[in-house]
């Protein structure tokens, strides 16, 4: 089973922000979801990601770097299956599984 | 008379001639500057207890500026600054020297209130003004000084730059030695961010002038942290959403408001809506003011337009929402996040 480990802060930027790329900012949610999550996503059996360690993630980053997953393509089950968020001081990995769910709704109804 | 009968000019009456031009050219500039009107400072520029004056004066600078009417800006009579009037003034100066590429002039500098100059230079507005000939006496007053209230230098960028929010936030940090919830401030400050760049332009707007500033201050007396983002948009009130105008009536009906400036804040402020009529959207306002409601004692103030707003937490308990609506709507919106450390 191959797995691949993201460090949000080591591996992308230390103060990532916005949502799209290039138009708001360099270090995008949507940059960070289609140069990092997706192919790690597609080329593996698990992806874990660690997002601590940055100056802070916000809602714009954190929605469309996650909720993007599911408006690329994947789906929910697809994603609690193969994505593992690490348990984050600042409440990341629950909001990034919350914006999820949301897309996933949004895209049902 | 033939062009060869014309008698040619030697070169010691042209030059002569050259001069005196330029001589009378010079006497009409001196007469011209001599008769340019004067724009005044209030004695205090502060939204909080100068309101109407701060805003007028901010408005009629950037009016000169944007038709590059000529006009002395004299400061001389200038008392009081609050941060975020400051940093609205900084970014007026800062909008004209990024779309004309010029620099603006000020005059009579020793006339200056001496706390207004340590204010301005601690904001970054000695750099936009291209004062830097400081005397050594003036320098050494400032290392001496033990000012109770410490301005922070203002950012700017027409992009989400997170990295700006970490220099501000580090600059903080170097006085106050602590910010409560700093990645929570960090995160508000990048959605400020973002708000700015993707909602507060028209897209008839160049890049110069899509610009968001972020500043801080701090008082040492009440250990007061002041952070302030501002852009200078089309306000929050307009760029509430044009399309879901029914969901926005139902909520301003279920909450009995009169769809004024500062209604359409709240509304932003409270829940998720957004002018692009996606459900992902129109978090970063809430995520902002949970930074405040996160604080045991804090304020979160948003000017926009002619709406005002307020969120307050005292000793962990909310209060009751404060706004208001003004005559004169400041151009953009101004975000303040205020907690006590």
């Amino acid at each position: 089973m191959s797995k691949k480990k993201i460090v949000i802060c080591n591996d992308f930027y230390f103060a990532p922000g916005g949502r799209y790329y290039p138009k708001d900012g360099d270090y995008t949610g949507e940059r960070f979801r289609d140069e990092f999550l997706i192919p790690a996503l597609k080329n593996n059996d698990k992806v874990i990601v660690d997002l601590d360690g940055t100056r802070g993630l916000g809602s714009s980053f954190l929605e469309e770097a996650f909720g993007g997953l599911i408006r690329n393509g994947f789906s929910l089950q697809e994603l609690l299956h193969k994505l593992e968020l690490i348990p984050s001081k600042a409440g990341y990995d629950a909001k990034a599984w919350e914006y999820i769910k949301s897309a996933e709704n949004n895209r049902n109804a | 008379m033939g062009l060869k009968d014309v008698k040619r000019l030697s070169f010691e009456y042209k030059s002569y001639l050259l001069l005196r031009a330029k001589k009378i050219q010079q006497k009409q500039k001196k007469k011209s500057h001599g008769q340019k009107a004067c724009l005044s400072t209030p004695f205090a520029l502060t939204l909080e207890d100068n309101y109407d004056e701060t805003v007028e004066f901010l408005t009629k600078l950037s009016e000169v500026y944007q038709y590059k009417i000529p006009r002395r800006i004299d400061f001389s009579r200038l008392k009081t600054v609050s941060p975020a009037a400051t940093l609205m003034l900084a970014s007026v100066i800062d909008s004209r020297k990024k779309q004309f590429r010029t620099r603006v002039k000020v005059y009579d500098f020793h006339k200056w209130n001496y706390d207004i100059k340590v204010k301005f230079m601690q904001m970054g507005l000695f750099e936009l003004l291209g004062i830097n000939n400081f005397s050594k006496n003036f320098k050494r007053r400032v290392s001496l000084m033990k000012e109770d209230i410490i301005f922070i230098k203002f950012r700017s960028s027409t992009k989400v730059k997170g990295e700006l929010a970490a220099i501000l936030n580090d600059e903080i940090m170097q006085i106050t030695k602590e910010i409560p919830n700093v990645t929570m401030l960090h995160a508000s400050l990048t959605e400020a961010m973002q708000n700015a760049v993707e909602h507060a332009y028209t897209d008839d707007m160049v890049e110069e002038e899509r610009l968001w500033w972020i500043a801080g201050s701090y008082k040492k007396s009440s250990r007061k942290l002041i952070v302030i983002a501002y852009d200078r948009g089309i306000g929050i009130p307009v760029t509430l959403p044009q399309t879901h105008n029914t969901k926005l009536q139902k909520f301003i009906s279920l909450f009995s408001l009169k769809d004024t400036d500062a209604d359409r804040i709240e509304v932003a402020v409270t829940k998720d809506t957004t002018s692009t009529g996606k459900k992902e959207r129109g978090k970063g306002l809430p995520e902002m003011k949970d930074y405040i409601k996160n604080s045991n004692n804090g304020k979160l103030k948003i000017f926009s337009n002619k709406g005002f707003y307020i969120y307050e937490v005292e000793d962990g308990k909310e209060l009751e929402i404060k706004k208001n609506n003004s005559n004169i709507p400041i151009q953009g919106t101004l975000i303040q996040w205020e907690v006590k450390l």
